[in-house]
């Protein structure tokens, strides 16, 4: 599989075939992370959260690689371990971060920035009610009309579904502020 | 609120009218709080799609992890070995931000610190001292810190994790409110920044091995030329001072390498003005890159050149005999490496010595970086005094800092290659990798086309060649017609541009000396690769160079060799042609001939002698007299094809017979690459050719047979054709019409007889042949003179000698089969 194949299958919402592809690039973020300080379990977490950095950019309509997707990963990864080592106050051993280019280096720093604040969203979000969490899903992530969604989790009208939408996102913007201010 | 909410989604999702999209845009302008929401809310979509897509690859995830658990120690290993090529040996610190750092001792080990030192903050760097490392810092400086470059106080480098501080005030309000002067000596400097490097293992004041020193590339808006780099003196009132300028080199920029044109120069003009696509760099490729091991054509006839062991196949008498020719060129190009060190000990030792010493002179080590660039060291060695008479700075900086009021020795005497040798000696690039003379093998000294193959990838995308700086020395480089200057900046990947053009100034004589000394000038620096990469990427050159030459070598070998045996087959396909045209032609003659005599024979009332039924009877000597009169006219009627007229002089009698003028007019004749036309008498067993003349075919009719004129046109694939039946003495005007070969073949079966048929088709076939062969063979007359005329921009010196040798070869050969 190419990177381009790969690429097409994550923007086609196939992330089944996708991850045959990118799966490949597992056991080397896991030596990084085994080697220093990790464990196997935080090692496929570490992989996991770069892969939502990696596909979260590469679904977007204008996403160009500026990188080879084993490069771009392996960064990812390799930083995002470092962030969590600093947060454990430990730092890592005699390995170093090897990365190709600094350009990449900044381009990685700030889709991990970009992803912190949508993280913080989504930690705020897990703690609503599963409906919640299925209306905005369905219709931000997996693009469904109102109509469609109210149908599928058996709403009343149309605007049923709405105003709860309307509720909900509202209950997130105020469990985000409580963890922000 | 949740009306902002609502409005906001509407706005989002699109859902709100003109009219009240513009109000809500110009409400988030000025509505501070719904600005607020407005952000939190997309944030809050960007979470929905995070956690969706989390959902989908930890489920995804799973799935791939559990079908791969069989034979996942193997995928694990061919990913490994996949990563460790990929990722390149630079490496990033760790990026603390410590501005509550400050130690208690500055970089002298004092406590005297000045007010900038307060008021900036500290950035603070971990790296490994033990490895090559790239850090940037807040306002853009790179600093390159190559392994080793640190030493602790008993000059050794730690074996630990070393800080790195760094302070800097790189815009004018920076260095305003960091209360730092810009003075330097009491004069006022212009500054472009300023920056506080220190490296501490604990408390421990590191210094820095001045062999091996850190690179700094300092981003300066306004591209002023003659930047130059300041130490700062601590003064005991805490004020710093500026002194001991040294001139900054310029930071190259690597762009994509496959981008730039690495053609010698005018090629790709040149192929523009023979009408090639000059945007397929697949062709221009193909055409640059067939040029290689061009110096020795002759060999293309034997199967290999390079036979695996060694770098050519032939000997290396052989090669040498071929160098001979450019010898003149190159000899002075080849220096005597014990040169430099003797003129060095002979006139210099005295004085200098060649590490960081001061003997009455300065010692010399790093002498490169810090004099000006370009002719200054030639011209001060030569005579330096006049260049301090002339005002020249840095020379009078020199005699000061020396502590004379004289300058030094003068050499005027020196030759052009001895001060040559003698720097290359001096700035230690003799150990440098040069490979002098490194074309052997390769018959001639210019820059092969395999050599330019070898570098113009993606492998060498992170280093000096993929600079658009390199790209203008590559023209140049291809002047000198001398694959070992070429080697040099390939070899010396870790070196400055600058330090390499130095030295190739010194290889080169006249305009291109110069040239190479204006490279020099320019300061342009370097691109940070380690040592092993540098290595890598110098064997990767050496084995692909032969690679390539070899696949070039044997592409062309086997091309030759197939049109050679194309040749051979054209050559005797026209002999066998040109036997049984003969014999069918005489057969034809004969037939006409011996008709012709029956009927000269009748008319005149006579019986025809025996000995003309001999189909021989071309040949035949004539020694009776009497009726052989008849014979001798019958045959001359018969090979001119004129009428006969003859009375015998002893009867009074009369033999008629009448030859009558055809004509075949063929419209159009000229948009046809070729037309022939056949007269197919009844009477004989094959068919006649017409005369061609201009776009006529002319032939004498036969009165005693009846003839039909077949006119067949060739164009492009397409075969063409007319028939005319029973033709009579006319003018024809004919026009072709397009017919299948497989339908003249059935046509020409319903006219004929079988014989005749087959005649004419094996003709037919025989002038598809012909005109086949023409265009191969005008294909490879321009394939020829294209490469000809490219020669000399491909291979700048080989001019004459060997490409017009070589294109004769090629000419002799075809002429044999023309």
């Amino acid at each position: 599989m190419t990177d381009q194949d790969i690429i097409n299958l994550i923007k086609e919402n196939k992330y089944n075939p996708a991850m045959k592809g990118l799966y490949a690039y597992l056991p080397v973020v896991k030596k990084f992370v085994l080697k220093n300080n990790g464990t196997r379990q935080e090692a496929e977490d570490v992989f996991q959260e770069g892969l939502v950095i990696f596909c979260n950019k590469a679904i977007k309509s204008d996403f160009l690689l500026t990188a080879s997707i084993n490069t771009y990963l392996y960064s990812v990864c390799k930083l995002l371990w470092l962030h969590e080592l600093k947060k454990k106050n430990k730092t890592i051993k005699n390995d170093f971060i090897e990365l190709t280019d600094l350009n990449l280096v900044d381009e990685i720093n700030e889709d991990i920035e970009k992803d912190k604040s949508a993280k913080q969203a989504q930690n705020a979000l897990i703690k609503l009610g599963e409906k919640c969490k299925e209306i905005l899903e369905l219709f931000y992530f997996k693009k469904l009309s109102m109509k469609e969604i109210a149908s599928k989790l058996g709403f009343a009208s149309e605007k049923g579904a709405k105003n709860q939408k309307y509720r909900c996102i509202e209950k997130v913007k105020e469990n985000l502020k409580n963890e922000l201010f | 609120m949740i009306n902002y909410t609502i409005i906001i989604t509407k706005y989002i999702n699109g859902e709100l009218s003109e009219t009240d999209k513009t109000t809500f845009e110009r409400e988030l302008q000025q509505d501070v709080a719904l600005k607020k929401e407005f952000e939190l809310q997309l944030q809050v979509i960007e979470g929905v799609k995070r956690l969706g897509l989390k959902k989908e690859l930890t489920a995804s995830f799973k799935t791939v992890k559990t079908k791969k658990m069989i034979g996942k120690a193997l995928i694990g290993l061919a990913v490994t070995i996949a990563i460790i090529g990929a990722v390149v040996l630079i490496n990033k610190s760790i990026h603390k931000n410590a501005s509550e750092v400050l130690y208690e001792l500055n970089e002298q080990g004092n406590a005297n610190w000045s007010e900038a030192d307060k008021k900036l903050e500290s950035q603070l760097f971990n790296l490994n001292p033990l490895r090559d490392t790239i850090i940037e810092t807040r306002s853009g400086i790179v600093f390159s810190i190559p392994a080793n470059s640190f030493l602790n106080k008993q000059g050794e480098v730690p074996h630990k994790i070393i800080d790195l501080e760094i302070k800097e005030a790189m815009t004018p309000s920076e260095i305003m409110k960091a209360g730092l002067s810009t003075m330097s000596n009491e004069k006022l400097l212009e500054t472009g920044g300023m920056f506080y490097v220190n490296a501490r293992v604990g408390e421990e004041n590191l210094s820095i091995d001045k062999n091996n020193p850190l690179n700094a590339n300092v981003p300066i808006n306004n591209n002023k030329k003659d930047m130059m780099l300041f130490k700062g003196e601590r003064k005991a009132d805490g004020r710093i001072n500026w002194i001991d300028p040294k001139p900054m080199k310029k930071k190259l920029t690597t762009v994509d390498i496959t981008k730039l044109n690495f053609y010698p120069e005018h090629f790709l003009d040149s192929l523009k003005e023979i009408g090639f696509d000059i945007k397929n760099k697949k062709l221009t490729d193909s055409i640059y890159y067939s040029y290689s091991g061009y110096c020795h054509f002759e060999n293309y006839d034997l199967p290999t050149r390079y036979d695996g062991e060694s770098e050519s196949g032939y000997s290396f008498d052989e090669s040498i005999t071929k160098s001979k020719a450019y010898g003149a060129v190159f000899s002075d190009t080849i220096p005597q490496t014990s040169n430099g060190e003797r003129l060095f000990k002979q006139n210099c030792a005295v004085c200098h010595s060649m590490g960081k010493q001061k003997l009455t002179g300065p010692g010399l080590e790093g002498l490169l970086d810090r004099v000006p660039k370009g002719e200054w060291l030639k011209n001060y060695i030569l005579n330096n005094n006049k260049m301090i008479i002339s005002g020249d700075y840095y020379a009078k900086k020199l005699v000061d800092d020396n502590g004379g009021a004289d300058g030094m020795g003068e050499f005027e005497f020196f030759k052009n290659d001895e001060i040559n040798s003698l720097i290359r000696y001096i700035t230690h690039s003799e150990n440098w990798n040069i490979d002098y003379n490194n074309n052997v093998g390769e018959g001639c000294s210019e820059i092969d086309p395999a050599r330019i193959k070898a570098i113009w990838n993606k492998e060498f995308r992170q280093t000096i060649l993929a600079t658009k700086e390199f790209e203008e020395r590559l023209k140049v480089i291809f002047k000198t017609c001398n694959a070992s200057i070429l080697n040099l900046y390939v070899k010396n990947l870790n070196k400055n541009l600058y330090e390499i053009d130095s030295v190739a100034s010194t290889m080169v004589g006249g305009e291109l000396q110069s040239k190479f000394l204006e490279f020099a000038a320019r300061q342009d620096g370097g691109v940070f690769i380690s040592d092993s990469q540098s290595q890598k990427l110098q064997s990767y050159f050496e084995e692909k160079r032969i690679i390539y030459a070899k696949a070039v070598n044997d592409a062309l070998s086997k091309m030759y060799k197939k049109e050679l045996s194309q040749n051979n087959d054209a050559f005797n396909k026209r002999n066998i042609q040109m036997l049984e045209e003969g014999i069918r032609a005489s057969k034809t003659f004969s037939e006409e001939l011996e008709l012709n005599m029956d009927e000269a024979y009748r008319q005149l009332g006579e019986k025809k002698p025996q000995a003309f039924v001999s189909a021989d009877y071309v040949s035949a000597d004539i020694t009776q007299t009497g009726w052989n009169n008849v014979d001798k006219y019958v045959l001359s009627t018969t090979v001119n094809r004129t009428t006969l007229n003859y009375t015998n002089p002893e009867s009074g009698k009369k033999a008629i017979i009448k030859y009558e003028p055809i004509t075949v007019n063929v419209n159009n004749f000229k948009n046809y690459d070729r037309v022939v036309s056949y007269m197919i008498p009844d009477k004989l067993s094959s068919f006649q050719l017409m005369k061609n003349i201009g776009s006529v075919f002319k032939e004498n009719l036969n009165e005693l047979m009846n003839c039909s004129i077949v006119t067949v046109g060739f164009k492009g694939d397409k075969t063409f054709y007319n028939e005319i039946k029973l033709a009579k003495a006319h003018v024809y005007l004919v026009d072709l019409t397009v017919i299948k070969n497989t339908d003249l073949d059935k046509k020409l079966n319903l006219s004929f007889p079988l014989n005749q048929q087959t005649d004419i088709m094996k003709d037919i076939n025989y002038q598809l042949f012909e005109i086949k062969e023409t265009t191969r063979q005008k294909q490879i007359q321009n394939r020829e003179q294209i490469r000809n005329r490219l020669l000399p921009i491909v291979f700048p010196c080989a001019t004459q000698a060997q490409p017009a040798a070589q294109a004769d070869t090629l000419r002799q050969k075809q002429a044999l089969f023309n």
